[in-house]
């Protein structure tokens, strides 16, 4: 789309007309313009393809935002320039009346999506070094958030780290899409229709969000377990037993799968990967709360706010670093330290089952080097794969290998001979 | 108790197809033992003489059919050798030819050996021999001279070896 003309309408009445110019972000609902002459805004005008019923539905929503901004957690002075909410601040207007909303620009320079810290060299490769100092800040700002929204009966019902974006260097988090927020308040109430079923609260799962705070409560408790274990979701787990377990984290989620909390889960076991035996006792009842069935009371983002206020906070002791230097919960056996040892001790046993399978099915290895000398392997971790076991081979195939495979031989020809004397005597 | 779990895990690592096969020629193998250490009487012997090429065949017919049947994989994988390279459902094809061919081979020594003369009924079997000099022959042009092969560069590799060492080239 190119440039064009609006008319911006600002609490109180005052009407402006402004050029819009396309950023090339488009989504379902609109499409985002910035502002000529006004840098710290942008502009998010409705398809023109959307229903006139919908359109007088978002003009209603758009109105009652506009007059009702939740009081958001305190910025720091200095850095007033951060935006936790990309609320609406006025409404625009075409020949046809309200085409759309005018709200804070974010900044995406100075910040980076929450879905980058679930990986941390993701976020060191977008320029953030994650620690469980930060991320525990992070954590509790996002808490902040949610209870301010809460406060005002605004619920997000659609959290999940795609949509919520990190500052960087302050630690804020800003969440997007605002217009897609539910609200349930004495005077006004909008539905909110979109979810994501991996943070999905189990009693939603088919059905219609009816508690929309409980909903982002579930998806709050599921972001701050993701943020502190690495990126494992809550319901990752491995069967405990021959059945098996969904494979889809929704169905894991409706089943009630999950395996990190104090009690063992009966059917699932947690992944190897996990450092949740790291976190202090609080936060993992807060967890047990969330995402245990038998343990009642899903604890609200205020619970979140009291527990992770603790560890935030510099100056209280209960995170300190460890000899090598990480953050550490204070009391507590060292995430970080306990990750680097899980990776290396399953790196060792990936080499060992790999010299393992090379002593036993040298064949399948030749073939391997085989394939590796006449084809282009598909993809780059085939290709690492066989290199790692060319290099193997090398070492082993000369001797071992033809040994094996001869005295196997031998043994099935043998056998086979054998078969053969006795058909030869019974059609003798 | 060793060397019964030493056994037991030998045939665990064996193909159930080969196992079936394996029991099969082991069933036929004691039976042949039995009548060559302990002779039946006449009127058995008389009995048995004409049926033992229809008994081989048809046991050979029934363990290519069954495990297919209860997925447990092809045995004429084993009767044919590791030479052949074909897909699971050309392995099905052929286990059912096989069998189908055994079938009809049983039934046709029956037919020599109460229809036909004598010299007929031995002609056949010599020719069913023949069989067994192709299956002959397609081992030892795909798989045995692979193996002598095999034998000799280890042979070879041992000499090489014995030799370096005893001109102390290698410690």
């Amino acid at each position: 789309m190119s440039s064009l003309s609006t008319r911006l309408i600002w609490p109180g009445g005052l009407r402006e007309k402004v050029r819009l110019l396309p950023t090339g972000k488009s989504g379902g609902a609109g499409e985002i313009f910035h502002i000529e002459g006004k840098p710290g805004y942008v502009a998010k005008i409705y398809h023109a393809s959307t229903e006139a019923t919908q359109r007088e539905q978002y003009a209603q929503k758009i109105n009652w935002m506009i007059q009702n901004k939740p009081d958001l957690p305190e910025i720091p002075p200095g850095h007033e320039s951060v935006v936790q909410l990309a609320w609406p601040v006025a409404v625009t207007e075409g020949a046809q009346g309200f085409t759309g909303f005018v709200m804070e620009k974010i900044d995406f320079s100075r910040t980076l999506e929450l879905d980058y810290l679930l990986t941390r060299r993701q976020a060191a490769q977008e320029g953030f070094q994650a620690d469980f100092g930060k991320l525990v800040a992070i954590s509790y700002n996002l808490a902040s958030l949610i209870r301010c929204l809460h406060g005002k009966k605004i619920a997000v019902v659609d959290l999940k780290p795609m949509n919520l974006k990190v500052y960087k260097e302050e630690l804020f988090v800003s969440i997007l899409d605002c217009d897609g927020f539910r609200i349930y308040a004495d005077n006004f109430s909008s539905e909110a229709p979109q979810v994501t079923p991996e943070y999905l609260a189990p009693e939603f799962h088919d059905k219609a969000v009816s508690h929309p705070e409980a909903q982002d409560w579930f998806a709050l408790a599921t972001i701050i377990f993701r943020l502190l274990n690495f990126g494992v979701h809550p319901y990752v787990g491995i069967s405990k037993n021959a059945h098996g377990v969904p494979s889809e984290l929704a169905q894991r989620i409706k089943m009630g799968l999950y395996p990190y909390g104090r009690m063992p889960h009966r059917t699932v076991k947690a992944v190897p990967a996990s450092v949740h035996e790291a976190f202090p006792d609080n936060l993992r009842e807060l967890f047990d709360r969330s995402f245990d069935w038998s343990v009642s009371g899903r604890p609200t983002a205020a619970e979140w706010i009291e527990v992770l206020g603790g560890y935030a906070n510099k100056h209280s002791g209960l995170i300190q670093a460890c000899a090598k230097g990480h953050l550490q919960f204070s009391g507590k056996p060292c995430a970080s330290c306990l990750r680097e040892s899980i990776l290396h001790k399953h790196q060792a046993s990936a080499r060992r089952n790999t010299i393992a399978r090379l002593a036993l099915s040298p064949a399948k290895t030749l073939r391997n080097v085989q394939r590796t000398m006449t084809r282009v392997p598909s993809s780059p971790f085939q290709a690492g794969l066989i290199q790692a076991q060319a290099q193997g081979a090398q070492a082993q195939v000369p001797t071992l290998t033809l040994f094996v495979e001869t005295y196997r031989a031998l043994v099935v020809e043998v056998l086979w001979i054998a078969g053969l004397a006795i058909s030869w005597w019974w059609l003798k | 108790m060793r060397r019964t779990f030493f056994l037991w895990a030998f045939l665990r690592s064996i193909d159930p197809a080969a196992r079936v096969l394996m029991a099969t020629f082991t069933l036929l193998g004691v039976v042949a033992l039995w009548w060559i250490l302990r002779p039946p009487t006449q009127a058995w012997y008389q009995a048995l003489f004409f049926w033992r090429p229809t008994l081989l065949y048809w046991a050979l017919a029934l363990s290519l059919v069954i495990p297919p049947w209860l997925r447990w994989g092809y045995p004429v994988k084993y009767i044919l050798g590791p030479h052949l390279h074909l897909a699971e459902k050309e392995w099905l094809w052929l286990c059912r030819i096989f069998a189908l061919a055994y079938l009809f081979l049983g039934s046709v020594n029956l037919a020599f050996a109460y229809r036909t003369s004598s010299g007929d009924w031995i002609d056949f079997k010599d020719a069913c021999m023949m069989n067994l000099l192709f299956l002959i022959l397609l081992r030892i042009n795909f798989v045995w001279l692979g193996i002598l092969k095999n034998v000799v560069m280890l042979i070879y590799g041992v000499y090489k070896q014995v030799t370096l060492r005893l001109q102390g080239k290698v410690p």
